[in-house]
């Protein structure tokens, strides 16, 4: 007991640190491999090789140390290729993520405070966004306006929002029956006080576990639309995209196609142990 | 010892040990159960009279058992998880306290128990539906037959119990294990389910484990008395003997700060020290308190229905009236649905109302603007019934009772911190707890922290809504000492809000009584328990268990009659 209250002194705003540390050695894994992804990925122009545009004769060679993934049709060197893929990648995950969490997160909020005939709206709104077929939604935006990284980024980021609205409402919702909210209330708090003080310190981890969540998704849709040819067109290249002109030429090499996919499904796989461990983390203490 | 048991023993447990992990929460418990014995395990929570019993039943997940559970001659600690599940249900059958969560909500009544019948006996489906509906008529459920086509939902809590009482009793069980059967339902319909629990027990020669933190509910059921403290049984006697005359300091303790009908309302209720030192120290009687003419709250025609959806609307409280005095308590007592804590809520304004006013101070709550209500909420505060719940876990003891002064911009840090130090002692915490959070605390502490909260504005004003509903006997008498206490030195004015009628009789100057949204009677204190005038009122007093054996069972016989003529009107 001791401990726990020079702990608590020490370090009165917890949440996202005490979720980790109470969560184990899988957590650790997800965030040291995450790590990893990111900051090779940011760093590609210092640890590329080589230009990621540069073409050469030696076409379609297998993994070497000079060519650590091997070279594509072009003779481009597919480690530098990976890598600054990779960054484009990490921006567009980054983006449509903190669009996504953005908007979602006031959404969700003003549905569960409003509640009425806003949250009836909002809601039913979120309902009508979720049955667009996301690729259908991608396919009118992307053709109408063109497939920039920023663009991108928007555009995922707006077809998840209204997931992430629903779950944020909810959440919210569950704490504005708790006692202790009333009891703000009760004693004349601004709704700024109750928003920012009260309640969001106690969503701040089903905030996180969504934000890994959608990090996840967005990769997942980014590949998807790549792999029907609406992502980042060539030269530039996304994970997505070297995907997609790796399976082309699966034939010629393996490798084009192998390690591109391989970052992909280990970034969703960590991102989802990250979102797992958070969220039982929350579970196991949220109520008393 | 085996020796020393009579022969007609069912339930034998010897050097009982439960751990999790360093904890030991059930410590070397010895009891034993004969045919159609009625025992008793009491105790405040964490004193693991629960954890026995799920440890009878092998159900204590994680827990490393020790010492020995004969029943009828075999060990349930040797048996496997498969083979106890034919003892699940079988010889040993449980009742919770939580009748909905217990039962499955997308079945019907009927095949609940008409599976839990074929479980344990060799009968045809169609043999089974009609011992089904014969065990819930002997449950005591009205039109047996039309509420086995049912569900869980279209029943009340103590029809609900009723059926869980009914599915235990189907495997024909030696021992029947009752873990708080009651706790969760109306006093009204408390008398009942023991009343049935005592009737199984005579018919069917079931030996009953009652397990209760209410004393009065045990005296007036149990032949035996286990008192259970820290996982270990402190004492263990016949109830008239352990009523009549306790041995251990504990059980002392707990018979002594139960609040009834009996204690005198002109003083404080012993805590454990004043109980322990009797004699020593006179218990000073509570000054009494000054009452103005002043009147600071007038509710007016209230009336305020919720509407469910899809046309259906619940009247919550309809044309409710009533004034309160300044510095005086006045009590609203009611059982659950009675609309009391939608009163709470309108009168702070924290829920709007169809019609009629609420006047605090001369203004009309519901029709401030937003501002002024705020700026008026310094001056009425409310204690919740949650202690857990009332408290952001996020926040700091400290940070939880600042927050009103930072709300409404009241002094510099330093001195907001003082006046929380100021607080913490005034609530018998101390400044120690000022950086603690409140999962570290127990539910008692919790709760003065939530007082502190709603002290720190020096309101003049306090409902205070079932605020001492969910703590230990123990823990209740220091809380309301402590109002009590309060209300005198700061001359504040309650609005206290129970179902417990003994609670409201200590500490209420005038007592309205709620029934399904309406004030059925209002009275001065001593006239409402000296001459109640309603029927519901009677029936309410008729059905507080008291916790002595002799007057217990008498009671309890009455009790159950009028509850159940009660309960037949309403089934009509």
């Amino acid at each position: 007991m001791a401990s726990s209250t020079v702990l608590a002194v020490a370090n009165p705003r917890r949440t996202f640190l005490d979720s980790v540390r109470n969560t184990g050695w899988q957590t650790w894994v997800a965030i040291g491999v995450l790590a990893i992804i990111v900051i090779v990925s940011v760093a590609a122009p210092i640890l590329a090789p080589f230009d990621p545009t540069l073409q050469s004769k030696d076409r379609f060679a297998t993994p070497s140390l000079v060519h650590l993934f091997g070279t594509d049709e072009l003779g481009r060197d597919l480690f530098s290729r990976v890598l600054f893929g990779g960054q484009l990648t990490m921006f567009i995950t980054a983006g449509a993520t903190a669009v996504a969490m953005f908007i979602g997160v006031i959404w969700g909020m003003i549905a569960a405070f409003a509640r009425g005939l806003a949250d009836e709206v909002l809601m039913r709104l979120a309902d009508t966004v979720m049955a667009i077929p996301q690729m259908l939604f991608a396919l009118v935006f992307i053709s109408a306006f063109g497939a920039t990284p920023e663009r991108l980024a928007l555009i995922i980021g707006v077809l998840l929002t209204p997931t992430t609205a629903r779950l944020i409402r909810s959440t919210v919702l569950a704490e504005i029956q708790e006692d202790y909210y009333t009891a703000a209330v009760a004693y004349g708090a601004s709704p700024r006080r109750l928003l920012l003080t009260e309640i969001l310190p106690n969503v701040r981890v089903p905030i996180l576990v969504q934000t890994a969540i959608n990090a996840a998704n967005v990769l997942l849709l980014e590949a998807s639309m790549s792999f029907v040819g609406l992502g980042i067109q060539p030269p530039d290249a996304t994970w997505g995209t070297l995907v997609q002109q790796g399976y082309q030429k699966m034939y010629q090499s393996f490798s084009y196609l192998l390690f591109p996919a391989l970052l992909i499904f280990i970034t969703i796989w960590m991102l989802n142990l990250l979102a797992d461990q958070l969220g039982d983390s929350s579970s196991s203490k949220g109520r008393s | 010892m085996t020796s020393t048991l009579p022969a007609d023993t069912v339930l034998d447990i010897r050097n009982l040990t439960v751990r999790y992990g360093q904890t030991t929460p059930v410590d070397d418990v010895s009891f034993s159960l004969r045919r159609g014995e009625r025992i008793g395990l009491v105790g405040e929570s964490g004193s693991g009279k629960s954890l026995t019993a799920l440890s009878i039943m092998r159900l204590a997940e994680g827990a490393k058992l020790r010492g020995e559970i004969d029943l009828g001659g075999v060990n349930l600690l040797s048996l496997s998880q498969k083979q106890m599940t034919r003892i699940r249900g079988g010889k040993v059958a449980m009742v919770y306290q939580d009748p909905m969560s217990s039962l499955n909500p997308v079945m019907t009544i009927g095949r609940q128990l008409t599976e839990a019948i074929r479980l344990h006996s060799t009968a045809t489906k169609a043999s089974a539906y009609l011992q089904a509906i014969e065990l819930l008529d002997e449950v005591g459920v009205p039109f047996p037959e039309e509420r086995m086509k049912q569900y869980a939902h279209e029943f009340s809590g103590g029809m609900r119990q009723r059926v869980m009482i009914a599915m235990a009793m189907s495997g024909k069980p030696d021992v029947l294990i009752a873990d708080e059967p009651t706790t969760a339902l109306d006093v009204t319909t408390q008398a009942l389910i023991i009343d049935l629990l005592d009737r199984l027990a005579n018919d069917y020669g079931t030996a009953v484990v009652l397990i209760t933190h209410d004393l009065g509910v045990a005296a007036g059921f149990c032949e035996t008395i286990h008192v259970m403290r820290h996982g270990k049984i402190v004492e263990s006697a016949a109830a008239t003997e352990l009523y009549e005359n306790p041995q251990s300091d504990y059980s002392k303790i707990l018979l002594k700060s139960v609040v009834d009908l009996t204690i005198d309302v002109t003083k404080p209720i012993p805590t454990g020290d004043d109980v322990l030192s009797v004699g020593e120290r006179p218990v000073e009687s509570v000054p009494s308190r000054q009452m103005s003419d002043e009147v600071l709250l007038k509710v007016e025609g209230l009336n305020k229905t919720f509407h469910l959806g899809s046309g259906r609307k619940i009247t919550a409280i309809k044309d409710v009236s009533f004034q309160v005095r300044r510095g005086e308590t006045f009590g609203l007592v009611g059982e659950s649905g009675s609309g009391k804590s939608t009163v709470a809520r309108a009168v702070l304004a924290l829920t709007g109302v169809d019609s009629g006013t609420v006047n605090f101070r001369g203004k009309d709550v519901h029709s401030l603007k937003s501002s002024e209500l705020r700026s008026l909420r310094r001056s009425m505060q409310m204690v919740f019934q949650d202690p857990f719940s009332s408290l952001n876990r996020r926040q700091t003891v400290a940070q939880i009772i600042e927050a009103p002064l930072i709300t409404h911009g009241i002094g510099t840090r330093a001195e907001r911190r003082a006046k929380v130090a100021e607080m913490l002692t005034l609530v018998g915490l101390g400044e120690e707890f000022a950086d603690r959070y409140p999962r570290t605390m127990s539910g008692g502490q919790c709760q003065r922290v939530s007082i502190a909260r709603s002290l720190i504005l020096d309101p003049d004003f306090m409902v205070l809504d079932e605020s001492v509903s969910a703590l230990d006997v123990s823990i209740q008498a220091q809380v309301l000492n402590l109002l009590r206490e309060l209300q005198q030195r700061l001359g504040l004015t309650f609005l206290f809000i129970s179902h417990d009628l003994a609670v409201i009789r200590y500490m209420a100057d005038n007592i309205a009584v709620m029934r399904q949204g309406a004030i059925v009677e209002m009275a001065p204190r001593d006239e409402l328990y000296s001459n109640p005038q309603h029927e519901y009122t009677r029936s309410l007093m008729a059905a507080i268990p008291v916790a002595d054996p002799t007057i217990e069972r008498a009671r309890r016989k009455a009790a159950a009659q009028l509850a159940a003529a009660y309960e037949s009107v309403e089934a009509l």
